[in-house]
């Protein structure tokens, strides 16, 4: 297998970098990097603090994930490999059917207990068990787990789905001497964990502030360097840009309007930020179970009538860039096919040119017949048109009324609405809009861009349209792609499909790709240092990461400055 | 008695229809709470995980009369329910957090504004035309009639953030451990609390002033004050015995009224300054469909301004005989 031996090597070069990098080294105070100091954390808006910190919790406090309750591996979404972690590394069998993964021996939870894959196969009967449990919905493709010895665990799959490893390396061991003993593991509140992660201990819950301590038993020998993370409560993005302006945030992940400015200028040798351009692209939907939006060549012309890089200056504030006609942006470069990019061209698509996209519409007959300004259908009637988008989200606001202003220029009768997000994201569930701004799934690969937006399966049976399928554009075709993708595991071919969605998304345009989401990160380095820079982005270094564990790889390597700077707070 | 009687009979039906409303009027916002909960977590969960989603919370989705009947019987044996947004927190927990906060600072700075500006109407109309008059009641208008939310950012920013003078947010400092024992802790708590309790009391006085007021002055026209004055009483005795006593019975009502909205908070003020209170639960249950919550949160309120207004119906017997005839 070829992508397995791929799969192998990253896994290995991965070990070899972990260990150059220190992660696991032997040296604990020898080392010359000052321990303690306390870093506050803060990126999402809350006003009090309750106590629940259950791995399966979906509301769960965001410290549960990573720093609590560690995953068996570590996916850097930066590079894309996927780092050792609770699990040493894992293999597939060649007909794609087991995946076998190796457990890391010396592991304690902070209770002191032994760490095995016991656990991990507990954890995954319990998800079986509880299908309220199981976040990562590894039981749609698992048939069965089963223990080789204490530890190396064997995951047999019911189908072949050659995304299962990265989607089981997020799975996150809860100890079953623990676990095993409760009643209802589904409405458990952990108030008071018993994990494996670098900050574990709940050594501190206040109504306005918790604080998580470092485990003394953890596994990488002197790590974590630092003594605590404290989370605190900003109830919204004018406080906690007011605190990170003050020096209390240590290590933020928000939105803030004209950051250099408002936020570096405040201390410039020491606030610091950096919005990598590699987060989900974001998208305008059109809903194509309506005229005009069911017509492609309506499609389009929107998308050559947009002026994108007004959208990324003025709504985006410059902290993004345009994104390439696939949408699958920087990160996934790789991936991209020269053909569909080509034929994009040839298209005009993502390019803006107010007069190819008025010459577009007038040859597919929407034409100003009444002479009000406005075009009409093609068959004469009125044609308007709504663009939605979530109320208060401010630089999606103003990039959809540059938008709706390039969609006027063109004689399209367009204005913007802005729903409050419950009212959005259920008009765009239900098909009850026309066009709207909207985020996109990310993944390990580029698939989840195209399954969330285009797979048929995702319209329910209520006429839901589930994760990102608003456009409701469907057919036969992305189906077939979107599963012969995870029906091989070879890179070749795997890149081939993907090429075909390019080149399919490309000639339908089912959605209009903007810009590839910014990352919202602030680092201060008046106290703590070790945090990714602009220069040196070892990953993702934003805070705000909902299931994504490379925070993990962040708070192991932060540390104080020097010895004094961090002193009792 | 009978007046009480009757009153009580009267607030028990309307606790009975609020019940029902407190179910009702959540579930008529557009928007499903599941829905919402995996769309929060903007493409990074799997779309298939939606299911266990669905399993989680079973019980804000079976027919709607099921749940209305679920939720008046778990309601009779005192449970609240479990909230959505913050599962499997009981929504007891969730509100109870705040709502401390919310009593000691909404609570309190509706006294002190209720007070005030009771006394200074008081002086207001028994001076017509003096400072009281022509120089407070002008100024407390005008400050209630500021859009709430700029008056509190234009204090933080010259009390806390441009002099320093005060903490920029949060209930205590996080420095100091929470301890409701510890000395250092208390001063915290009254050194946070200045700025948001003023703020509640600027925008809140000019109302309670005016009417009272304005109260006072169609007292003061009244015979029995003139006899009063006649009878050589004096000015204290007439001002407050018999006048105020009389003109402060609209206000008793509103400031029951008031009371009750206390426990909801003051969502503002809770958001500027950074402060734990039961109206940021409120908003977080309604941005998430927390049904169960939500339905917490408007229980509590109706129960509270049901309570305050029994009372403020004690109160009216104690001082109105005419009242205690009918």
């Amino acid at each position: 297998m070829i992508k397995m031996v791929a799969r192998m090597t990253l896994v290995s070069l991965a070990l070899v970098l972990v260990l150059s990098v220190g992660f696991g080294g032997a040296l604990a105070q020898d080392d010359g990097i000052p321990r303690g100091g306390i870093v506050t954390v803060s990126h999402e808006a809350f006003s009090v603090v309750l106590r629940n910190f259950s791995p399966f919790a979906p509301t769960q406090n965001p410290a549960s994930q990573a720093f609590i309750y560690e995953p068996l591996m570590v996916w850097n979404e930066v590079d894309g490999e996927i780092i050792p972690w609770l699990a040493t590394g894992f293999v597939w069998s060649d007909d794609l059917l087991t995946l076998t993964f190796n457990i890391r021996e010396g592991v304690m939870w902070n209770d002191g207990e032994t760490f095995d894959a016991n656990d991990v196969l507990y954890t995954m009967n319990l998800t079986r068990e509880f299908p309220a449990l199981d976040r990562g919905a590894v039981w749609a493709f698992l048939d069965s787990v089963e223990l080789l010895d204490d530890y190396t665990i064997q995951f047999n799959l019911g189908e072949v789905y050659s995304l299962a490893d990265v989607l089981i390396a997020q799975t996150r061991p809860v100890p079953e001497h623990i676990w095993s003993e409760l009643d209802d593991p589904v409405t458990f509140v952990d108030d008071d964990p018993v994990a494996t992660g670098p900050f574990s201990v709940v050594c501190r819950l206040e109504d306005q502030v918790f604080e998580l301590c470092a485990n003394p038993l953890y596994w990488q020998e002197g790590r974590p360097y630092v003594d605590a993370i404290r989370y605190p409560a900003y109830p919204g993005n004018e406080q906690s840009t007011l605190a990170l302006i003050n020096g209390d945030i240590d290590w933020g992940g928000h939105f803030i309007p004209d950051v250099e400015t408002t936020y570096a200028a405040a201390d410039p040798d020491n606030f610091n930020f950096y919005y990598w351009p590699g987060g989900a692209t974001v998208n305008l939907y059109m809903n194509t179970t309506k005229a005009p939006y069911d017509d492609v060549a309506f499609r389009r012309a929107v998308s050559q009538a947009i002026d994108y890089n007004a959208v990324v200056n003025i709504g985006m504030y410059g902290y993004t860039i345009p994104s390439d006609p696939t949408g699958l942006g920087p990160r996934f470069e790789g991936w991209a096919s020269q053909e569909a990019l080509e034929r994009a061209a040839e298209l005009g698509l993502n390019e803006y040119a107010p007069s190819a996209a008025a010459a577009t519409l007038d040859e597919a007959g929407y034409l100003d017949v009444n002479g009000d300004g406005f075009r009409e259908l093609p068959n004469g009637d009125p044609m308007s048109m709504n663009v939605q988008v979530v109320n208060g989200w401010t630089d999606w606001v103003t990039s959809v009324q540059i938008i709706s202003q390039n969609l006027q220029d063109i004689g399209v009768n367009a204005q913007v609405v802005t729903p409050e997000f419950g009212e959005w994201l259920n008009n765009l569930q239900t098909g009850d809009y026309d066009i709207s701004i909207g985020w996109s799934s990310s993944g390990y690969t580029p698939w989840n861009y195209y399954r969330d937006s285009l797979d048929s399966s995702l319209l329910g049976a209520d006429n839901i349209a589930n994760a990102t399928s608003w456009s409701r554009w469907f057919s036969d075709d992305a189906d077939a792609l979107l599963a012969a993708f995870t029906a091989t595991a070879d890179p070749d071919e795997q890149f081939q499909v993907l090429s075909d969605l390019q080149m399919l998304f490309v000639e339908n345009v089912p959605l209009v790709p903007l810009f590839p989401g910014p990352t919202w990160y602030q680092w201060n380095t008046q106290q703590f240092t070790g945090f990714p820079t602009a220069d040196n982005y070892y990953t993702q270094g934003s805070p705000w990461s909902r299931d994504s564990n490379s925070r993990l790889l962040v708070a192991v390597n932060i540390h104080c400055i020097d010895d004094t700077a961090c002193g009792q707070e | 008695m009978r007046f009480i009687l009757r009153r009580l009979g009267f607030y028990l039906i309307a606790l009975l229809v609020s019940v029902t409303l407190n179910f009702m009027i959540p579930r008529l916002m557009s928007g499903d709470p599941v829905q919402l909960m995996f769309a929060r977590f903007q493409g990074r969960m799997d779309p298939r995980a939606i299911e266990s989603l669905y399993e989680t919370f079973g019980f804000v989705q079976g027919p709607l009369h099921e749940q209305y009947f679920t939720y008046l019987s778990h309601l009779l044996q005192g449970d609240l329910g479990v909230s959505i947004a913050n599962f499997p927190i009981p929504v007891t927990e969730v509100i109870a957090v705040g709502l401390g906060w919310t009593l000691r600072l909404v609570g309190l700075a509706t006294v002190i504004a209720f007070s005030a500006g009771i006394f200074l109407g008081i002086r207001a109309a028994w001076r017509r035309g003096r400072f009281a008059d022509s120089v407070i009641l002008p100024i407390t208008g005008l400050l209630s009639a500021f859009p709430y939310f700029w008056l509190a950012m234009l204090v933080l920013y010259f009390f806390a953030l441009g002099l320093g003078w005060f903490p920029l947010g949060h209930a205590y400092s996080l420095d100091i451990h929470q301890d409701w024992s510890s000395p250092e802790y208390l001063s915290s708590v009254l050194h946070h609390m200045i700025l948001p309790a003023t703020t509640i009391v600027l925008t809140a006085i000019g109302g309670w002033m005016l009417g009272m007021r304005n109260n006072m002055i169609s007292v003061l026209s009244e015979d029995y004050i003139t006899m009063a004055q006649a009878k050589g009483l004096s000015d204290r005795r007439v001002m407050y015995t018999y006048a105020a006593r009389n003109a402060i019975l609209p206000s008793l009502t509103g400031f029951a009224m008031s009371l009750g909205f206390v426990l909801g908070g003051a969502l503002l003020t809770e958001i500027v300054f950074s402060y734990p209170g039961v109206g940021y639960t409120l908003l977080t249950a309604v941005n998430t469909r927390d049904y169960p919550l939500m339905q917490g949160v408007f229980l509590m309120i109706t129960v509270a301004v049901l309570v305050a207004n029994l009372l403020a119906d004690t109160m009216y017997v104690l001082l109105d005989p005419r009242v205690r005839a009918a």
